[in-house]
Order: C-alpha cells, then sequence, then structure tokens
C-alpha cells in the first residue's frame, strides 16, 4: 500500500430534489489498499459510489481518479461488482467473461488471456462452462466479481460482494479480496457487515448523514469510542444498573440492544464486579471496542 | 453484442422456436386459405410468404425480440454494468440490428424453404429483397428498443405495448390479406403504418418482380423509416442509461 492517493474525493456535494444526500464528502483513497466505506442505509455511499463511477455528476466538490475527473476513460480504470448479481443467466461464466472482455475492446488471443486469468484467480475454472442460472449463488456472487476484474482495472468497487453468501464462501470471498490488494488492486468495499470490514480492510471511512462521520484504521477508529474496554453486564434490574453505573462514573451505551459500560481504563472483572456490587450481578464480560461499537457510537451521536 | 445475442438464444432454444413455430403456421394457414382463390398452392404460398415474413415472423422477432432483451438488461442489472463500460449506445444497438438481421434472414430462410417445398418461390430481385428485409429489420429494432426503454419495465409488461399497437398494426398493414380489400378510409389510414409499406415493398419485388426503379418510392420511405427508428432506438437507449443512473 502507497501513502499516494489514487482517488480524491473533495468536498463531494449532491442533491436529489429537496434532500440533501452528500453534505461535503471529503477522502482520499490509497493506492494499493483495501477502504472500506461503511453507512447507514440512505447516508450516501451509493451516490459517491455513482458519481466515483461517473453514472451521476455531483453538485459542487470534486472526484479524481489517478489524477483524472471521473468519466468515461476513468471508468476503464474501474471495476464494478455491483450489488445485485448483473449476469447474463442463459450464458456460461466463461461466455459472460468473454462478452464483458469484448464490451472493454479485448479481442482474441487477448480477450483469452484475461478471461483464463480471472477464471484462474477466482478459482471458476472447474464452472466455467455451465450456464450462469444453473450455479449456486456463491459461484454467482464470485463470477460477478470475476466480470469487475476482467479488464484488469486498477480500482475494484465491491458493492455489498458478500451478501446473501454462507460462511464458507464469504471466507472464500475474503481471501479472493485479499489476493486482489497482493495483485495491486485498491479496493473499495461497501459493506453493512462489521466483522468483514473489520477483517479486510485497511482503513474505513464511515458515512453518516452525508459527510464522512469517521475516517481512518482499526486502531485509530476504537478512538471515537470514549473508552479503553467496554463491558457487558447484565442484572435482575438493568435500570438499576444504569443508575449506578452512571453514578460510578461509567458512561453507559446500549449497542445491539444491550447495556454496555464504556470503561475509561483497563479494568479486570474482579474490580468490575467490586464496583458494582451493591448490585445483582449475573454477568459480566469484558471485551475490546468493536467497529461495530464505533459504529453505533457515531450513527447514534453525531 | 450480437454474438452475445444470438448465444443466449441458442441456449435457451424456447423463443427460436416460437420465432420458427408461429410463422410457419401462419404459412401453413394463409396458404391452404388462399389457395382455391390463387389458383394452387403453389402460388398461395407465392403470394402469402412476403406477408408472412414481414408481418409474422419479422414482427415478432425483430420488434418484441430487442424490446425484451432492453426489459432484460434491466431485470438482470447488467444494465449497471454497462453503465460504466466503454460500450456506446450506436455500438448497442447495432449490436441489437445486427442478432436480429440473422434472425431474420434464418426466418426467410424458412418461410421460403416451406414455399419452395410446394412448388412456390420468389420471382424478383433477392438482393432487393434482401435490402427491404434490413430496412424492415432496421425500423423494427428501433421501435423495439424505444418501446423497451420507454414503456416496458419488466418482462410482462412487453407484452402488452406488442399486443395493443402491434397487432392492429399487422391487420392494418396487410399482414395476413391483401390491402386491395380494404376501405378507401383504411387505405388512406394504412399510409401511416410502417409495416403496410414494408408489405407493399416485399409483395412487389419478390411477388411481381419489381425492379429498384419501379420501388424507389417505397424503398426510400421505408429508409428513411428506418433512419427515424434506428435514432429514435439510439435516443431512447441513452435517455434510459440517464434514467438508470438517476436511480
Amino acid at each position: 500500500m502507497s501513502a499516494v492517493p489514487l482517488i480524491e474525493i473533495d468536498r463531494l456535494q449532491k442533491r436529489f430534489g429537496t434532500i440533501e444526500v452528500l453534505k461535503g464528502v471529503d477522502v482520499d483513497i490509497l493506492e494499493g489498499e483495501i477502504f472500506g466505506f461503511l453507512g447507514t442505509n440512505g447516508a450516501g455511499k451509493s451516490t459517491t459510489i455513482n458519481i466515483l463511477t461517473n453514472q451521476i455528476t455531483a453538485d459542487s466538490g470534486t472526484i479524481k481518479i489517478a489524477g483524472m475527473p471521473a468519466s468515461t476513460e476513468s471508468n476503464r480504470l474501474i471495476g464494478l461488482a455491483p450489488q445485485d448479481i448483473a449476469l447474463y443467466p442463459h450464458l456460461s461464466a466463461r461466455e459472460n467473461l468473454n462478452f464483458f472482455a469484448g464490451v472493454y475492446g479485448m479481442r482474441g488471443a487477448a480477450r483469452h488471456r484475461h478471461v483464463a486469468r480471472v477464471l484462474d484467480g477466482l478459482e471458476l475454472r472447474s464452472v466455467s462452462n455451465i450456464e450462469v442460472e444453473k450455479l449456486s449463488g456463491g459461484w454467482q456472487r464470485r463470477l460477478n466479481l470475476a466480470i469487475a476484474l476482467v479488464h484488469q482495472p486498477r480500482i475494484a468497487i465491491l458493492d455489498e460482494s458478500t451478501v446473501g453468501m454462507d460462511v464458507e464462501a464469504r471466507f472464500n470471498m475474503w481471501d479472493t479480496i485479499r489476493a486482489l490488494k497482493s495483485d495491486g488492486v485498491t479496493v473499495v468495499l461497501t459493506t453493512h457487515l462489521m466483522d468483514e470490514a473489520e477483517a479486510l480492510c485497511d482503513r474505513i471511512g464511515i458515512l453518516h448523514d452525508g459527510r464522512i462521520a469517521a475516517l481512518g484504521t482499526m486502531d485509530e477508529l476504537r478512538d471515537v469510542v470514549p473508552a479503553v474496554e467496554l463491558a457487558e453486564v447484565e442484572c435482575s434490574d438493568m435500570q438499576l444498573l444504569m443508575r449506578h453505573a452512571e453514578a460510578s462514573g461509567f458512561a453507559t451505551r446500549h449497542y445491539a440492544g444491550r447495556l454496555t459500560l464504556l470503561l475509561p481504563k483497563q479494568l479486570t472483572i474482579g474490580d468490575l464486579i467490586e464496583r458494582l456490587a451493591p448490585l445483582q450481578i449475573q454477568s459480566a464480560r469484558l471485551r475490546a471496542i468493536s467497529l461495530s461499537d464505533v459504529f453505533l457510537e457515531i450513527t447514534s451521536t453525531a | 453484442m450480437a454474438g452475445r445475442i444470438l448465444r443466449e438464444l441458442i441456449h435457451t432454444r424456447r423463443t427460436l422456436w416460437f420465432w420458427v413455430l408461429f410463422p410457419t403456421l401462419m404459412l401453413l394457414l394463409f396458404g391452404s386459405v388462399y389457395a382455391a382463390q390463387y389458383g394452387g398452392m403453389d402460388r398461395s404460398f407465392t403470394r402469402t410468404s412476403p406477408g408472412i415474413l414481414i408481418g409474422a415472423a419479422l414482427f415478432f422477432s425483430c420488434l418484441a425480440g430487442p424490446l425484451t432483451l432492453i426489459v432484460g438488461e434491466r431485470e438482470r442489472h447488467t444494465i449497471k454494468r454497462l453503465l460504466i463500460s466503454p460500450l456506446s449506445g450506436t455500438a448497442y444497438f447495432l449490436g441489437v440490428l445486427w442478432a436480429h438481421i440473422i434472425i431474420a434472414f434464418g426466418q426467410a430462410a424458412i418461410i421460403y424453404g416451406i414455399t419452395l417445398s410446394v412448388g412456390g418461390g420468389f420471382r424478383g430481385n433477392l438482393w432487393l429483397g434482401a435490402m427491404i428485409i434490413v430496412l424492415s429489420v432496421a425500423a423494427y429494432a428501433g421501435i423495439g428498443v424505444m418501446f423497451g426503454a420507454f414503456f416496458a419495465k419488466r418482462t410482462e409488461d412487453a407484452t402488452g405495448p406488442v399486443a395493443a399497437v402491434g397487432v392492429p398494426l399487422l391487420v392494418l398493414g396487410g399482414t395476413f390479406f391483401s390491402s386491395d380489400i380494404l376501405t378507401p378510409f383504411l387505405l388512406r389510414l394504412a399510409q401511416f403504418d410502417p409495416i403496410f409499406h414494408m408489405n407493399k415493398a416485399m409483395r412487389a419485388v419478390w411477388i411481381d418482380g419489381s425492379r429498384l426503379s419501379d420501388v424507389s418510392d417505397t424503398i426510400s420511405l421505408l429508409a428513411l423509416m428506418a433512419l427515424i427508428s434506428i435514432a429514435l432506438g439510439a435516443i431512447s437507449y441513452r435517455t434510459m442509461l440517464r434514467t438508470e443512473r438517476m436511480g
């Protein structure tokens, strides 16, 4: 991963009618990194991707891709794997790849070589001659990605690429995404799956309310939550627990429906139980701050 | 593009079968119905074939085909890939056109194969007839793309416009019977029906043996219709892309 930005997004604004979807998105995506775009539905992820791929124009602000403004020319550098599986179901995997390679101007031996490369790279060779409609969802997702890569783009935009995959297929897809990075491809990943973003992304940008509300590596993002550790505590009287915890100097949150105490410094379970001694504690668990916590912290307070 | 369209049709087979079956049945039916009137099966099939080719065969393959193709791109989300690809609207439309010209000549071979098998045939210039087929395909394909882009969001929406608008145009255009039986009012109305002019040109060339100089007016009109239709198709495709981009 280099420190050179391949995609520069500067004060991007977009309004649809009365709704201001992007209110000034600023972010640089570095060459060779896996960058995660997170955000709630309607946060502006798709709009940003659509501007990036020159499908819509911004009202103001700029996007530069390898120094070029978003255009038909810059689109040649981009491979997009859309969230919906976008394949011709009556053609085989190989025929789909051949068609899209042709759309990008590849002919003859060059086309054959590029199709063979992605078939091998994504381990699709065993199903290459099977009609897409007869393939499982996992294979279809894999082919959906393969088509985005057939013209050897410098940037791969993967929009919810693992939706609907079983665990094994998802982990296989993660390996493929890591392999892309090893090959020098810059990956822009949009996902709702926090574990996926946490496991794959070098840096993550959280879009909220039309702006990048947080940006950085996972370690940097953890600073968003004002705690060193978190404690999930269960008690017969949760209201009492909350009042007592706050009175004892702990901030509290409801992360994923569970009352969570924000610990300002490292504590042991013993320390924690001691502090909450007057209460009927049923269980207590210390855990590290996850991306989900960061995301909820931002989207519920920003 | 054309290769992909043809490969898909060959893989699915069903659509191709219908495009063969429908004109074949119509030819057998109308060829037999008019046998007594025209004085024999050979003469009847010779006189019926042009209308069946232009109306029954090309109408459904070359108008309904591009229409369902466009709707299919939308339904299968492949439009999203095409949107950011370097493929231009013109290249897309030319691919659609080329694929359907190949289909049209396949249908022509089947229809005239049947006609030849009962002793009929065609009289006029082969290449002039081929030119009328190409112009007709272009006119149909442009309208098909336009309908697909503007009026049909899903596959099930596609049958409505084809049936509601297309079938009356087929009848008025003299596909299944000679336009001689039309009343003066309907005949005046038929002048606005592109299918009427396609049938008229095809009959003049392959039944009456007319030469280019004899049908130059009709051919010019067909060429104009084809150009307008291609322009409409290309504009519709571009408009559809813009609409799709806006989400």
